[in-house]
This record gives structure tokens, sequence and C-alpha cells, in this order.
């Protein structure tokens, strides 16, 4: 028999039939990956915590050595709201030993983490901030996504200049001063803007500005709503 | 086994993909992503592979379904062939290449529109048996990929001073960052100096037989 490829109920099957089949095909793979994606996805954001915090090289650490640390010595699920501006941030909290997060101790605590996000010269960027207990100084800093210029201001992500914010001051500045700078070059040594300032990247002036811009909202809003006390501070169970 | 011509005739269609009709020198198709991810060889790499991978499968596909696939949905249905092959490598590189997928990722989705994997299709899979097809989508492909290499080996060498990711030898002493090459501009140039090479290079070759017939020709 003579295949009538033009009749309309043929090529409607015939469309149908593909369509399924192809999707199926599609559906199969993102279902054999998912796991997979969402363990990379996890991993990624354990690696920035760790990181952030200081608490082991994660170049060295293997995906389980990451995970364990996490698990056992940051703790997660505490919210607090900034009274000003009503943004919401969720705080991880690190620990220097398991047991001293397993009793959420004061004095083993090694600092609060949290999101840092804004406009970057091309598009978002986002990352994660730690500072000590205090809030005074930043422990370090990690950006987790970016599309700056590679070479450029992509080098953000760079070890170098993520290193450059591990003790910088982040303590409420004086008025008409910002919380932090990143700057071409370093104020003089009785400058108090030193110790406020890491370098920026050579040409890249805009994403410099811009990673300041949000830091420097960030922060501040991260002041307040700690500031703000129990009240604005709600503990997920 | 497939017959002496059908294998000749598919080496040809190979060689044609890859040289003599390469799809961005001769072409000037898949321009965009070879502007856009060839400033690293390794996310080059994988953007070719993904894009040599949709092209033969969707040539192979096409080419199988050709007497049963209706005129008049033809364009749509081979739209979602290769949406779904393309679909399956970014899953694959997100799963298995995390770092550089979030470099290259919405490039990767932009394969479903690079002209290459349609026109293929359109051109040659649609009247063509599987085998010749298969070849024809691989030298596609493999074209594309040998012209994107070639850019990113000279942006990735100026401007981070890599390739591959490696420093290249004493770098420090006489290499200095060309930062115009990381940026897209830089692909520009680039592009345009290949195609000049290739085409110049072509042409030369087409012109010495005749040359040479000339020669033979001409009195003493």
């Amino acid at each position: 028999m003579k295949l009538n490829a033009n009749n309309p109920f043929y090529v409607v099957g015939f469309t149908v039939a593909i369509s399924a089949a192809f999707t199926a095909v599609v559906m199969s793979v993102q279902e054999a990956t998912k796991a997979r994606i969402e363990r990379n996805e996890q991993l990624r954001r354990e690696r920035a915590l760790v990181r952030a915090f200081g608490l082991g090289d994660v170049a060295q650490m293997t995906g389980a050595q990451v995970s364990e640390v996490v698990r056992t010595r940051i703790v997660g699920g505490l919210r607090v709201r900034d009274p000003e501006t009503g943004k919401e941030f969720e705080v991880y909290r690190a620990y220097t030993t398991p047991e001293a997060a397993r009793d959420r101790s004061k004095q083993g605590l090694v600092g609060y983490a949290f999101e840092v996000a804004g406009s970057g010269f091309w598009a978002p960027i986002d990352g994660l901030m730690a500072v000590t207990p205090d809030l005074d100084k930043a422990i370090g800093i990690v950006f987790l996504s970016q599309s700056e210029t590679p070479g450029l201001g992509g080098r953000i992500t760079e070890d170098w200049f993520q290193d450059q914010f591990r003790g910088v001051a982040v303590a409420p500045p004086p008025k008409g001063q910002s919380w932090v700078y990143i700057a071409r070059e370093k104020p003089p040594k009785d400058d108090p803007r030193r110790s406020r300032t890491v370098d920026a990247i050579t040409g890249a002036t805009q994403t410099s500005i811009a990673v300041a811009k949000f830091l420097n909202a960030d922060i501040a809003e991260f002041h307040r709503a700690m500031a703000a006390g129990p009240a604005a501070q709600k503990e997920r169970p | 086994m497939a017959a002496p011509a059908a294998k000749a005739n598919a080496r040809l269609q190979l060689f044609n993909q890859l040289w003599t009709d390469n799809a961005v020198f001769r072409q000037v198709l898949g321009i965009c992503s070879a502007l856009a991810v060839t400033n690293r060889m390794v996310n080059t790499l994988l953007m070719c592979g993904g894009l040599v991978w949709s092209t033969v499968m969707t040539n192979i596909t096409v080419s199988a379904l050709r007497r049963y696939m209706p005129q008049r949905v033809r364009m749509m249905i081979t739209v979602l062939v290769i949406a779904c092959y393309v679909i399956v490598v970014d899953i694959a590189i997100r799963a298995f290449f995390p770092d550089i997928h979030r470099v290259i990722g919405p490039y990767v989705g932009l394969i479903i529109t690079n002209c290459i994997i349609m026109g293929r299709a359109e051109a040659f899979a649609i009247k063509n048996p599987v085998v010749p097809s298969l070849f024809d989508g691989l030298g596609a492909g493999l074209g594309y990929s040998a012209v994107l290499m070639a850019i990113a080996l000279v942006r990735e060498g100026l401007g981070f001073g890599t390739v591959f990711g490696v420093a290249l030898p004493a770098r420090e002493a006489w290499w200095s960052s060309w930062t115009i090459m990381v940026m897209p501009p830089g692909a520009f140039f680039v592009l345009a100096l290949v195609v000049w090479w290739a085409r110049g290079y072509a042409m030369a070759r087409e012109a010495a037989p005749a040359d040479a017939k000339k020669a033979k020709g001409a009195p003493a």
C-alpha cells in the first residue's frame, strides 16, 4: 500500500508520534541526570560556604569532605530582616567544632555568612560573604555566579581577588564613608579607609564599581537586620 | 555493507564539508557561537562536541525519516529533532562539566538555531541515505570545529597566555595580555584573518592547475 504522506490524519499522527518520542528521550535524559545536577549545585554552594568561612582548603578536599564539614559545622535556617528595606537574609553560622555547632555555642561561633548580590557590569553577580561574630571583619567572600568579561571583570572569582577580603573591616563606617572600597590604590597607612580597601582589577573599573556598590548596600542591610534583634529573626525548625 | 559508490560519496561529502564547503569560512554560517565561545579552548571544544553531535544525529534522524516525513511539517519536525539533541547535550554538559556550563550554557541552547544544522538537514539529509548523511553532518561539524579551535587557540594564547588552560612556556618574559582577544571583538579580527587565509589558500590551489596548463601550452 502506498503511503499518502499528505493525508491530514497521517500528518497529525506523524507529528504527534515524533513529538512524543523525542519528548520522551529528553525527559529520560533529564530524569537520569537530575540527581547529579542537583548534587553539583549543592556541592558548589557547600564549597563556597567552606571557603567563605575559611574552614578548609576546598581545592584539596573531596566533595564528601566538604559536605561533612558543612553538615557538622555549619548551621543554616536563620532568617533576619532589615527593618528599613524589608530585605531578608538567610544566615549561615559556622562553628569551630561539631560539638559547638550542636550546642550552638557562642564561644565556638566562627561567624555568619549571608548572600551578597547585585548588578555587575554585564549581568547579575551573586556570592556569599562571611563575617566575624561581632560583624566587624570579613572572614571571606566567594562569588558564585557572574557573567563579566573573561580576563577582566570575570577575574572577581579568582582566588587572589577574593582572598583580599579576608580581614577587611566591615564595621559601621563614620558618616559619609563607605563600608568597603574597591580601589586602584590603597589609601595611606594613617587613613582609616585603608582597612576597608581591596585592590580593584586592572581594566575592569566598571565591574569593581558595581561590586563595591552592591557589597556596600548588602553589608549595611545585613548589619541593620542583625541589629534589629530577635524580633526580626526567625529560626526555622 | 555499503556499496563502493556510496562509500566514495560519503568520503567526498566528509571532505567537502570539512574544507571545500566549510560552513564557517565558505558559507559564513555559525558565526554567533564562533564569536561567543572562542576565548577558552576547553569551552570551545565542548561547544564543538555539542555541535558535531547535534549535526550528525539530526542528519541521521532526518535521513532515516525522509520517506515518512510529510512535506508540510518537514521543517517543524526538523527543528524538533534538533532541539531534542541540543537539549540532551545541554543536560549532559550541565551534569558532567558544571563549571563550563555556567560559562557557555546560554550558547549551547542556541545551537538549536545554528544555521549549519538546519542547513545540512535541508540541503543533504532530507534527500540522501543515512550513511552519506552521517558523514555530511560529521564533516560539517568537524569543519566548524576546526575553524573555531583555530580561533580559540589564537585568542586564548594572546588573551590569557595559556593553551587549554596551561600557561605558555616562560610567558612572564615575553607575553603581554591582549585584552581585546578575550572580548568578542577579538573574535571578529581572528575570524576575518582565518577566512582570509583559507579563501586565499583555496583560490591559490584552484588557480595552480590552470596556470600549469597555460604554462604547458605556451611556446618555449
